[in-house]
């Protein structure tokens, strides 16, 4: 008797879901793994090999800089810094796995990313010859160490008067590769496979450890590179110029470009290449209610880059921020919007886990 | 059959029911259950370095409305005070001064809690309550070494009602949760199953059926029938062991789809309380054979005798569960919504929510505005937590008020842009984003500045 009823109930059951159709019958089969294989062959992959490889490259520029101090060769390790900074806005956003915190080693990005630089703690440590780099002051080397020795004012004749600050920028360049080529390596050897299999959606897994730091690097794109320097961080009194990404080389503006364009790429599962593939919005393509959260994101995509597009082309960013901040409302409003398509609606609707105890708990 | 509803009749049976005299077996086997899983629980938390985050590396932490004076232990005290729950817990399993086992880790336990609202957990609540009871209920006359050691007297039975307020929490607890999932979007639009199964997909066997609808829909009622009847069928003779293997089954595949932690452990210990005298009595037979503890046989007089204060703070604390979870029916709106009332009602993995938060600080002489950037003082959960729940958000909003102001901005209005996503709807307004937040007091109130759902 009461097993009939349970089964009246189920029944019940079943013909209400039948009626609650809603159009949005799915049964689309998403496999993650497609989409994760895509970003690891086609993005992160290329991203640190190309990264790797520019290393190298400002290397060899920077030792034949040594060999010779002349005005041909420094401008060949600027031209080289430029191209491996560019390399870099595409890697940033993968700061997991071999990338990530292992032990006292901090991030990739906070290893040679980090910025502003201490620009007066790098003199005293050229002026004392110490390239031992055998602290934790991350200010004093990295990427933005080498824009600081190359593009300081008058870099190229202070590099003249003191052999140290060639000895200074091998170092900073050596360290680099130290840091970015195991992180290529370990990709390309084993973590490729432990990542693209991962087919889980859980804390930790593959998926939800690529999307915290997705939504991280956006983080960081509008909050470091833009409200900081524009002085729109709660707290401070007024812009802070000085504090945009590349102060030295002025190229704060087109690196603030391809950051988003890294970000966006991920989004649209494309390669810098520009060739399609399977992202977050092949995965919402694949889920109820998806359609929606697309169109939203994709939109605010097109205004933030349309802010981006809109700003004067001869001014460097700094330059901006000085002469007219103003004109950089946009940028800022704009960019605040897109942060919950990414930051809340993506993972909710996905039900990918962020935290330890998500949900609501239980 | 004839059934006889006669005042009378049903008075006698709750009499009955009551203080009829049973085995303290079931109570004995609940003492080592409970004492093992807040032992393992305990441990876990330890070895994850949760305490770390949770009561060291910390900046703000959040309140329980009417608990904000409920600090932050001091940095030293973190970890001893977990050495002396898993000291209590083993206390609690082995009945080694046991009232004082269990209400240090009462005390211990529930403060913890209460340190930080961020980290609420149903099952945290449960825990506490459980261990309130534990500390009234005489789990310690049988088979302890309280026993053993003359600390109190051996009895063999007991009166119902001195397990019954285990049985009526685990009831409560089961029959609120199905009682909150009937509403529409559970029954009718399998929300939020219909999300977190398709993302378990990958499960083997099962996974491949979870991205179809019907197993979201079939989940979510037979989530629901489970929660609301699962307790009726445990007490049947008849249907107990089929019962408890759907407890089984419910608890384990939960446990494997959702980060919930110990919490199935902690179900499908407790439910078997449930089983009758002569079931737990092998059980502790069994276990007084493996530690080779003679097996009393002379008669045992002492009877037990409970203290009015003790018997009315049973009765107060079972009238509290039964009203606590109602007190959302006297606030309007949508409850998943607002969360007023949502707390400390067995609402047990409902819904699909989450916010993004932007908070604003405007200087009243320079009005002079800036942006807040939550990782400067919130790790992601407590973020994740607060940008969604409204009295967290008022919290938030008071301590940024403070901060900002001890770093000279004037008089800070304090503004937040928040939006919040229900079940994979795209996300709304919380609330008007151009208002001070720091003119709200948070009390019992409605909150009626929030948004209608």
């Amino acid at each position: 008797m009461k097993g009939n009823l349970k089964y009246a109930i189920l029944f019940l059951a079943m013909a209400i879901m039948s009626c609650s159709d809603n159009g949005e019958q799915n049964t689309n089969n998403f496999d993650r793994r497609e989409m994760l294989r895509n970003m690891a062959d086609n993005l992160i992959i290329p991203s640190f090999e190309q990264l790797n490889q520019s290393a190298l490259e400002v290397n060899i520029a920077i030792e034949k800089l040594d060999s010779e101090l002349n005005p041909q060769n420094f401008n060949a390790v600027r031209d080289a810094w430029i191209k491996l900074y560019r390399d870099w806005q595409y890697a940033q956003l993968y700061t997991f796995g071999p990338a990530g915190e292992q032990g006292i080693q901090k991030s990739l990005l906070q290893e040679i990313g980090t910025f502003p630089v201490n620009s007066n703690r790098i003199n005293e440590l050229i002026s004392l010859n110490d390239t031992s780099f055998i602290n934790f002051q991350r200010d004093t080397r990295g990427l933005l160490a080498m824009e600081y020795l190359l593009y300081r004012d008058n870099a190229y004749e202070l590099m003249q008067q003191n052999k140290n600050s060639v000895d200074y920028l091998k170092a900073v360049s050596r360290h680099i590769i130290e840091k970015v080529n195991p992180v290529y390596n370990e990709w390309k050897n084993t973590y490729r496979t432990t990542f693209a299999e991962d087919n889980s959606t859980s804390i930790g897994s593959a998926t939800s450890v690529f999307y915290n730091e997705f939504v991280l690097s956006y983080e960081v794109f509008k909050n470091f590179k833009i409200a900081v320097p524009l002085g729109r961080k709660a707290g401070q009194t007024q812009a802070e110029p000085d504090l945009v990404e590349c102060k030295y080389s002025g190229l704060s503006l087109e690196y603030l470009n391809d950051h988003l364009t890294a970000l966006v790429n991920i989004w649209y599962g494309r390669s810098r290449a520009g060739q399609d593939g399977i992202g977050w919005r092949e995965y919402l393509t694949a889920t109820p209610g998806g359609e929606t959260l697309i169109a939203d994101t994709e939109k605010q995509i097109n205004a933030l880059e349309e802010v981006l597009r809109a700003l004067p082309k001869d001014k460097t960013f700094r330059e901006i921020i000085i002469s007219d901040p103003d004109s950089l409302q946009d940028l800022v409003v704009e960019s605040q919007k897109l942060t919950r398509f990414f930051k809340s609606d993506l993972s909710s609707l996905l039900g990918i886990t962020i935290t330890f105890s998500s949900g609501d708990g239980d | 059959m004839n059934v006889d509803f006669s005042y009378h009749k049903i008075i006698s049976k709750i009499n009955e029911g009551v203080f009829r005299s049973q085995s303290i077996t079931p109570l004995v086997t609940f003492r080592i259950l409970f004492g093992i899983c807040t032992l393992i629980s305990t441990s876990r938390f330890l070895y994850l370095g949760w305490v770390d985050l949770h009561f060291i590396d910390t900046k703000v932490t959040f309140k329980i409305y009417g608990f904000e004076w409920v600090q932050l232990p001091p940095e030293g005290w973190v970890y001893p005070m977990h050495y002396l729950m898993i000291l209590a817990s083993l206390g609690i399993i082995f009945g080694y001064f046991y009232r004082f086992s269990a209400a240090i880790f009462f005390l211990i336990f529930t403060y913890l809690e209460f340190v930080d609202v961020t980290y609420y957990l149903n099952h945290y609540y449960f825990v506490s309550c459980i261990a309130f009871l534990m500390i009234f209920l005489p789990a310690h006359r049988y088979f302890s070494l309280d026993v053993v050691q003359g600390r109190v007297t051996v009895i063999e039975s007991v009166p119902a009602w001195a397990i019954l307020p285990i049985k009526l929490q685990l009831f409560f607890v089961y029959f609120y949760a199905g009682m909150a999932k009937i509403n529409h979007n559970w029954l009718f639009e399998a929300l939020p199953l219909r999300i977190w199964l398709k993302s378990n997909d990958y499960w083997p066997l099962i996974g491949p059926f979870l991205k179809y609808d019907w197993a979201a829909f079939m989940a979510s009622w037979l989530g629901m029938l489970y929660d609301i009847s699962i307790v009726l069928w445990l007490s049947l003779k008849k249907t107990r062991p089929i019962a408890y293997a759907a407890v089984v089954v419910f608890h384990v595949m939960t446990g494997i789809f959702f980060q919930i932690g110990v919490f199935p452990l902690v179900m499908i210990t407790s439910t078997l309380i449930f089983f009758s005298d002569q079931w737990h009595e092998r059980v502790i037979f069994k276990l007084k054979d493996m530690f080779q503890v003679k097996r009393k046989t002379e008669e045992v007089k002492t009877q037990l005798i409970m203290k009015p204060a003790i018997k009315y703070t049973l009765l107060v604390f079972v009238v509290f569960q039964t009203l606590f979870p109602l007190r959302f029916l006297a606030y309007p709106g949508n409850l998943f919504w607002t969360e007023q009332g949502y707390r400390f009602s067995w609402r047990v993995m409902l819904m699909e929510k989450a916010g993004t938060a932007t908070f604003y600080v405007q200087d009243r002489v320079t009005m002079r505005e800036g942006i807040v950037d939550n990782s400067d003082f919130l790790n992601p959960h407590q973020e994740k937590q607060m940008s969604m729940q409204p009295d967290l958000i008022l919290q938030y909003a008071h301590f940024l008020k403070d901060h900002y102001a001890r770093s000279g901005v004037f008089d800070p209005k304090v503004r937040a842009e928040v939006y919040v996503t229900l079940n994979g709807r795209p996300s709304r307004l919380y609330f008007d984003p151009g208002m001070d937040l720091t003119q709200w007091k948070d009390s019992w109130k409605h909150k009626f500045w929030i948004y209608n759902d």
